[in-house]
C-alpha cells in the first residue's frame, strides 16, 4: 500500500514537472494543460501524506521527522523562488516573466525541492 | 534578555515580517504592477524572515526547541500542501473559466497563501499542542 502510494507521489511530481516544462518552453496553459495539471495534483496530493510519514494508521516517525523537515526547507526554497520572481518581475521584468513561465518554474522548484530534500534527509538520517 | 524573551521578540518580528508581505502579496494581486519601492520591501521583507525564520520553528543552533521543531515542521508541511492546492487550483480555474490572472496576481496568490497558512496554523499548533 505504501509503494502504491510512493508511486502516486512520484507519477503526480513528474506529470507537474512536465506541465511546468511545458508551461515554460510553450508559454501556455491553453489545449487540456490545466486538466493534466489536475490529474498531477490528485495523484502527487492523493499519496503525499504517506511518503512524508503523516498518514495516521501507517504513521512513522522517522519518516515523518524527515518528512516535515524536508517540508520545512522546501518551503523556504519555494519562499525565496517566489520572492525572486517578484523582484525580477518588479525590476521590470515584467514583459519578459509570463504568468505560465512563472508558475511553471515554481511548480518544478516544489517538486524538485521536496522530492531532493526528502531523499538527502533520508539518507543522512533524523538524529540532529 | 532571557532565552523565553528572545523566543517572544523574535516571534513579534517573524509575525510582523510576514504581515508585509502578506499585504504585498495583496498589493500584488490588486495593482497588477510592482513598483520599485515595493519591490525594495519586498527583498527587505524576505531577508528579515530568512533570518527570524529558523529561530520562530524552534531550529536555532544554539538553543533548539524541541516542542517549537516539532509544531514549526509540521506547520511548514500543512503551508507547504494548501500553497501546492492553491496555485494549482488558480491555474486550473484560470483554464478553465479563462479568467486571465496576470504574473503579478498569482505572485501575490502564492505569497499570501504561503505566509498566512504558515503562520495560521503555526500559532494554531502552538497553543493545541502535538499529540499525534
Amino acid at each position: 500500500m505504501v509503494k502504491a502510494r510512493t508511486i502516486s507521489v512520484a507519477l503526480g511530481g513528474l506529470l507537474l514537472i512536465g506541465c511546468g516544462v511545458l508551461m515554460i518552453i510553450g508559454d501556455t496553459l491553453g489545449d487540456i494543460l490545466w486538466l493534466e495539471i489536475m490529474i498531477g495534483m490528485g495523484l502527487f496530493m492523493g499519496g503525499m501524506g504517506e511518503y512524508i510519514g503523516l498518514k495516521k494508521p501507517l504513521k512513522d516517525e522517522r519518516a515523518a521527522r524527515i518528512g516535515t523537515l524536508a517540508m520545512t526547507y522546501s518551503w523556504y526554497t519555494v519562499l525565496l523562488w517566489v520572492a525572486t520572481i517578484a523582484m525580477i518581475f518588479g525590476f521590470g521584468g515584467g514583459y519578459k516573466v509570463t504568468m505560465a513561465q512563472a508558475v511553471g518554474t515554481t511548480l518544478i522548484v516544489m517538486v524538485m525541492s521536496i522530492f531532493g530534500f526528502n531523499w538527502f534527509l533520508g539518507r543522512k538520517g533524523d538524529v540532529e | 534578555m532571557g532565552r523565553e524573551n528572545d523566543i517572544k521578540m523574535t516571534r513579534v518580528a517573524f509575525i510582523s515580517t510576514g504581515m508585509i508581505i502578506f499585504i504585498i502579496g495583496l498589493l500584488l494581486v490588486f495593482e497588477t504592477e510592482l513598483e520599485l519601492n515595493l519591490n525594495v520591501v519586498c527583498a527587505m521583507a524576505v531577508m528579515l524572515l530568512s533570518a527570524n525564520m529558523f529561530y520562530h520553528i524552534g531550529m536555532g543552533a544554539k538553543d533548539r526547541d524541541e516542542r517549537l521543531a516539532r509544531v514549526g515542521n509540521e506547520a511548514m508541511s500543512f503551508s507547504w500542501y494548501v500553497t501546492l492546492v492553491v496555485i494549482l487550483l488558480s491555474l486550473a480555474l484560470t483554464g478553465v473559466l479563462d479568467i486571465g490572472l496576470t504574473t503579478g496576481q498569482i505572485l501575490g496568490i502564492g505569497l499570501m497563501a504561503m505566509i498566512s497558512t504558515m503562520i495560521g496554523h503555526n500559532e494554531i499548533m502552538i497553543r493545541r499542542g502535538v499529540t499525534a
